[in-house]
């Protein structure tokens, strides 16, 4: 069972990807901010960590920078609503793996996140 | 009058002088209406508590019931809709609540999810309830109606949502534009035609926004509404044709360029700038001492994007002195011709200086 890190603030989202991925066979931890992220990555590592960029208390950037430089292998989904190129390539050139604009087809996100996970 | 309060103070007792019976009497009164206050305040403070409480029931309900529908393949969806259908849309609240979190999860989810909602949408027999909401009076109302509509993409005839299109609430315009635009699938502004009121700023920005992200079909020959009655509706059309590169709609601008609306002639200046018309200096140089600001800041803008330094210098001795403003952009496009030289006045200064000028 891989261990994903879903941080989002979007409650109907949450419910989604947590009916989906949990469905999919995965054990799914659920962040509702960026302090909270960040609490759940000093206790340990996760296979794999999909987060939004606009969250409460620590932006997205802000967590993405952490995580790669604790967890530089921990393949990074970003699932945001921003549609802007310069968002999307600063993600690409922080170190993300995915970036899934909402809103998001979630048979497309659960491959997408299996094919991740089949990788790392 | 005199003798309800003969009555009344007739409760008290007979040595109290009459102006203490009037006293306590209001007294009284006062009392009764506060305690009436707190009370009302106290039902309405519970009856919004039971409220919430269904309707979180029903969101709970709702979260499980979606979710199982949209990802649980072996999930019997023709019994589970018909027992969600008679055990949980009995009530005007658990219908709206469905409503609401079917719309919610349709914002945010795309593909083959998506068109699943829109279909449990109609199986669960939801279109008759906001079908119902068209015909109600409340603006609010009518508006969440044609929103909900045009969101899931359910056509309904059209005589049924154009008299909204010249509603007096803006909001309702707007859903109602925005749901011709989201159903069409060619011609998405003939409700143009209809249109009765002039266009708002965010009106115009919301349908262009839908005819980039929803807006499946042709882009359509905007020069049509190029001689609509209502100006935001001209000024709209014109900035669409720059927008959506119709080149071959320049002659059709050229004659805004004398238009008697300052807002019209703007237009027109920045689509053709945008559109590259080269010939568009010569039309508009000769009357820049006429214009108004605004339209000289366009034509400013207009040399530097198409013009060369000879054309921005025919513009210098029309600049009036206390032109500022105008003056600082002309000084700012001069620059742009000629990036060095800042430099070059630096240096000049600089020499000057040094040789005690």
């Amino acid at each position: 069972m891989k261990k994903i890190l879903v941080i989002e603030d979007n409650p109907m989202v949450i419910k989604s990807l947590e009916f989906k991925l949990t469905k999919d066979g995965n054990d799914v931890h659920i962040a509702h901010d960026g302090r909270e992220a960040m609490k759940f990555l000093k206790e340990g590592e996760f296979d794999l960590i999909l987060t939004d960029l606009m969250l409460p208390f620590v932006t997205g950037n802000e967590l993405i920078s952490y995580i790669k430089k604790v967890y530089p292998q921990t393949p990074i989904i970003v699932l945001s609503t921003s549609t802007q190129e310069t968002i999307i390539m600063d993600a690409f050139n922080m170190g993300v793996d995915d970036f899934i604009t909402k809103p998001f087809s979630p048979n497309e996100l659960s491959l997408r996140v299996k094919r991740l996970l089949a990788k790392s | 009058m005199k003798d309800v309060l003969h009555n009344v103070t007739a409760y008290f007792p007979e040595e109290w002088a009459w102006i203490m019976k009037i006293n306590a009497l209001f007294i009284l009164l006062f009392l009764l209406l506060t305690i009436g206050l707190i009370g009302f305040i106290i039902f309405l403070r519970v009856e919004k508590n039971i409220r919430n409480d269904k309707k979180q029931a029903q969101q709970l309900l709702l979260i499980d019931f979606l979710n199982s529908f949209l990802f649980e393949e072996d999930f019997d969806k023709l019994k589970e809709i018909e027992d969600f259908r008679t055990d949980h849309l009995k009530t005007p609240l658990e219908i709206k609540v469905t409503i609401k979190e079917i719309l919610l999860f349709h914002e945010n989810l795309k593909g083959e999810s998506a068109i699943a909602l829109e279909e449990l949408f109609l199986q669960l027999q939801l279109d008759k309830f906001v079908l119902n909401d068209l015909k109600k009076g409340n603006w609010f109302t009518v508006a969440r109606a044609i929103y909900a509509l045009s969101e899931l993409g359910i056509e309904v005839s059209a005589k049924k949502i154009e008299p909204y299109l010249n509603d007096p609430k803006n909001e309702v315009r707007q859903q109602s534009q925005l749901y011709f635009l989201k159903v069409a699938k060619d011609n998405p502004l003939q409700f143009l035609d209809k249109t009765e009121r002039p266009l708002t700023t965010w009106q115009q920005i919301y349908i262009e926004n839908a005819l980039k992200n929803f807006y499946q079909g042709p882009a359509p020959d905007f020069s049509i509404w190029l001689d609509h009655k209502l100006d935001t509706v001209v000024e709209f059309s014109i900035r669409m044709i720059a927008r959506y590169n119709q080149f071959e709609n320049i002659p059709k601008l050229l004659p805004f360029l004398k238009n008697e609306k300052e807002s019209i002639r703007k237009e027109a200046i920045h689509a053709l700038c945008s559109l590259e018309y080269i010939e568009l200096l010569n039309l508009i140089l000769p009357t820049f001492k006429q214009e108004s600001i605004s339209i000289k800041k366009e034509i400013l803008r207009s040399v530097e994007q198409l013009g060369t330094f000879d054309d921005l210098k025919e513009i210098k001795p029309m600049l009036a002195a206390q032109d500022w403003e105008l003056k600082i952009k002309y000084f700012n496009i001069e620059k742009y011709f000629f990036p060095n030289k800042k430099d070059e006045i630096h240096m000049q200064y600089l020499h000057e200086q040094e040789m005690g000028l």
